[in-house]
């Protein structure tokens, strides 16, 4: 598999689209700033610019028009480098002293009013090139006692409250995104790494190491909590998919022999031309028995699947546990009896659980004809149901051999017979498909010795004595 | 009987039609589901065999439309699928009886069998009767030329059973099924265990015996072996 690249990252994308948001929010802010800003800032140009034509017009009503001509021209030179204009014209608009080459004809208009007002000063009547088109500036005009006129224009560009603040808004708009894109990143490199740890392991599992997990940080975050979820479920398939093998090595041991056998007895039947009708039904009936044992296993097979996978999706109701235990009791008092063993059947009353009838019978069932099957003569073999507080246990006792404890867990697999001398029969399925129908119910199948002997406890953790509605008690 | 046989699979088809005409029973066949619901509308059969699973129209669904119809010819489903649930569907889609493949054909056909053959009446005292064994429904009493017999209850229920259905294969499966209720393969003789007891107390101290063994199927009650 490729390695993601960061840009395709949800987090990373995700992170992009709010810096953008983010962006426009800060321009917003930073825009509703800057105008009020600009009010605050005009206010404060247009004060300055009325002082300082009135101190212009002082020096004239002091010291006289020469002494004003000096003023401006010396003003000029600072304000050629500021943005700030002057003019000092006679009567008819002819120039004397300042940064402008030509009276504005607007001006007129201020010298009437007074007041302060923006007017458009042309880009070839200023000296200098602080602005290099046409401006827009404030402005004050004034007519001096002799009629000559005097005029002063400052642009708001100027002004260093107003560019110091344009700039370090222009320098942290541009920090705050690069500190959000750079945040995104390496957000998005921290969890691309977590999560190519878990497609690395995924890569390798399907190159066909299943034993690989997903390694586990000590951080003990959700990235972690999602690997070891990961891993149990790998687990849990790998143990499904070494069963499966087990299975498909044992069907095919057990079911070679039946079929090879049925193989050579036609071949032999035919190797004669002439046989009894005698010989063709005898080996026609041992045929079918041989039939009769691969169908059987086979069935015995798919039912412990299915009840393994959980697919045996059979109705679950309530179950009167009592009642089986006796009927199965019941069923099998003969069988043992003509064991020559000593055969009882205990049983609380009113003992329910949610459940499968036939399935538990055939759990029971499975567990007893063990018992009977393996226990000598004279030996004895109970079934009995009992309440703890640790639940409800249906337990199989006898006094046969027993199983040793450290195979408690081997025979509940399948296809596992314990006594290797093939003395015998069963295909060692009998107790794998009791384990896995136990565990479909949510119980769990117990081993124990029964000095001598052994005791097979399937406990139920909940059960119900005595339901409110009896009506779905089994068949 | 008349069999009306639905079932796609040819090979089985075959073998389940001959195994069935050797028997000595009448088979019709069709080989999807919409002609078997045809002809099991136009024609009255015994009994119907069908597949669960059969293309043009599932199994289950022509056994509803037949009885929609008010047609209650009883019906044996076949089915290949084994699960618990599966037969729950498909006695609730109003079969009478399900076997899952692989099964015996001899199993089949005692199924069918019981599935047509009617039970035997009781007499007027409410007594089952065969030759000289009479079972008695109302006081639960058992004699055998007039000498009383001893069951258990399960006996008796079991020896009910036959006497119901004198002279008809049944297989361990079905007693298991009718006796027990139980619906699984025990793997074991725990059946003939019963049987055999069943057997001691009513066949032998008699010259006659009344309960036979079928070799490979199960068992039978009745007068001629």
């Amino acid at each position: 598999m490729k390695p993601h690249s960061l840009l395709k990252t949800s987090v990373v994308r995700m992170s992009l689209r709010y810096t953008l948001l983010y962006a426009l929010l800060l321009a917003l802010l930073y825009a509703v700033l800057y105008l009020s800003s600009l009010r605050y800032i005009d206010a404060q140009l247009e004060e300055r610019l009325a002082s300082e034509i009135d101190a212009l017009v002082d020096v004239y009503n002091v010291s006289g028009l020469d002494e004003l001509r000096m003023t401006i021209e010396n003003l000029k030179s600072e304000g050629m480098e500021q943005g700030r204009f002057y003019l000092l014209a006679e009567k008819d608009g002819l120039p004397v002293a300042g940064n402008l080459t030509k009276w504005p004809h607007e001006a007129n208009v201020l010298i009437d009013s007074q007041d302060i007002q923006n007017i458009w000063l042309d880009d070839d009547i200023m000296i200098g090139d602080f602005y290099i088109n046409d401006a827009y500036l404030p402005a004050a005009a004034r007519k001096l006692p002799d009629d000559s006129r005097l005029l002063v224009a400052y642009g708001i560009e100027q002004d260093n409250l107003l560019r110091e603040l344009s700039e370090n808004l222009k320098e942290s708009f541009g920090a705050a995104i690069l500190f959000m894109l750079l945040l995104s990143f390496t957000l998005g490199k921290a969890i691309l790494r977590r999560v190519e740890t878990i497609n690395q392991t995924a890569s390798e599992i399907m190159s066909g190491d299943l034993s690989r997990r997903i390694p586990l940080s000590k951080r003990h975050d959700e990235f972690d909590h999602l690997a070891q979820r990961l891993n149990e479920m790998l687990d849990r398939i790998e143990g499904v998919l070494r069963s499966m093998r087990d299975v498909t090595d044992n069907i095919a041991h057990d079911l070679k022999s039946p079929i090879t056998r049925i193989r050579n007895r036609m071949e032999v039947l035919l190797l004669q031309e002439q046989r009894t009708e005698e010989e063709y039904r005898e080996a026609l009936a041992q045929t079918i028995k041989d039939a009769d044992f691969i169908i059987k296993t086979f069935n015995a097979v798919l039912q412990t699947a299915q009840a393994d996978a959980g697919t045996m999706y059979a109705e679950f109701s309530l179950v009167d546990l009592s009642r089986l235990v006796r009927e199965v009791g019941e069923l099998f008092a003969p069988s043992a009896e003509d064991a020559g063993l000593d055969f009882r059947t205990e049983h609380q009353e009113s003992v329910f659980i949610k459940g499968n009838c036939d399935l538990l019978g055939q759990a029971i069932c499975n567990l007893l004809d063990n018992a009977i099957k393996f226990t000598p003569r004279n030996g004895q073999v109970s079934l009995e149901l009992v309440t703890t507080s640790s639940g409800a246990d249906i337990i199989i006792a006898d006094t046969g051999p027993g199983i040793p404890t450290h195979e408690y867990e081997r025979v509940r697999q399948r296809f596992v017979r314990l006594d290797t001398s093939g003395q015998t029969t069963g295909n060692g399925l009998g107790l794998s498909l009791v384990d896995a129908i136990v565990r479909q119910h949510g119980a769990s199948l117990l081993f124990d010795d029964n000095n001598p002997g052994l005791r097979a406890i399937i406990r139920f953790a909940e059960f119900v004595s005595n339901p409110a509605n009896k009506a779905t008690s089994p068949a | 009987m008349n069999i009306l046989l639905i079932e796609d699979d040819r090979e089985a088809a075959d073998y389940l039609k001959r195994g069935l005409v050797e028997c000595g029973h009448q088979v019709t066949h069709a080989d999807n589901g919409d002609d078997g619901l045809q002809m099991a509308l136009q024609k009255t059969y015994d009994v119907l065999l069908i597949d669960r699973i059969l293309p043009r129209r599932d199994g289950l669904s022509i056994i509803g439309m037949l009885r929609a119809d008010g047609n209650l010819t009883p019906a044996l489903i076949l089915s290949a699928l084994g699960e618990v649930d599966d037969r729950v569907k498909g006695l609730k889609a109003g079969g009478d009886d399900y076997l899952v493949k692989p099964f015996a054909f001899s199993e089949l056909l005692a199924r069918l069998e019981a599935l047509v053959r009617r039970s035997q009446p009781r007499n007027s005292l409410g007594q089952y009767q065969v030759a000289d064994l009479v079972l008695d429904l109302n006081t639960h009493l058992v004699t055998r030329s007039g000498k009383r017999i001893r069951l258990r209850p399960r006996e008796f229920h079991l020896l009910e059973f036959f006497m119901r259905h004198k002279d008809q294969v049944i297989t361990r499966t079905m007693l298991l099924e009718q006796i027990w209720g139980y619906r699984f393969d025990p793997q074991t003789n725990v059946i003939d265990v019963h049987i055999s007891r069943l057997r001691i107390k009513i066949d032998k101290d008699f010259s006659k015996p009344l309960l036979h063994t079928v070799r490979g199927t199960g068992y039978k009650l009745s007068e001629t072996p």
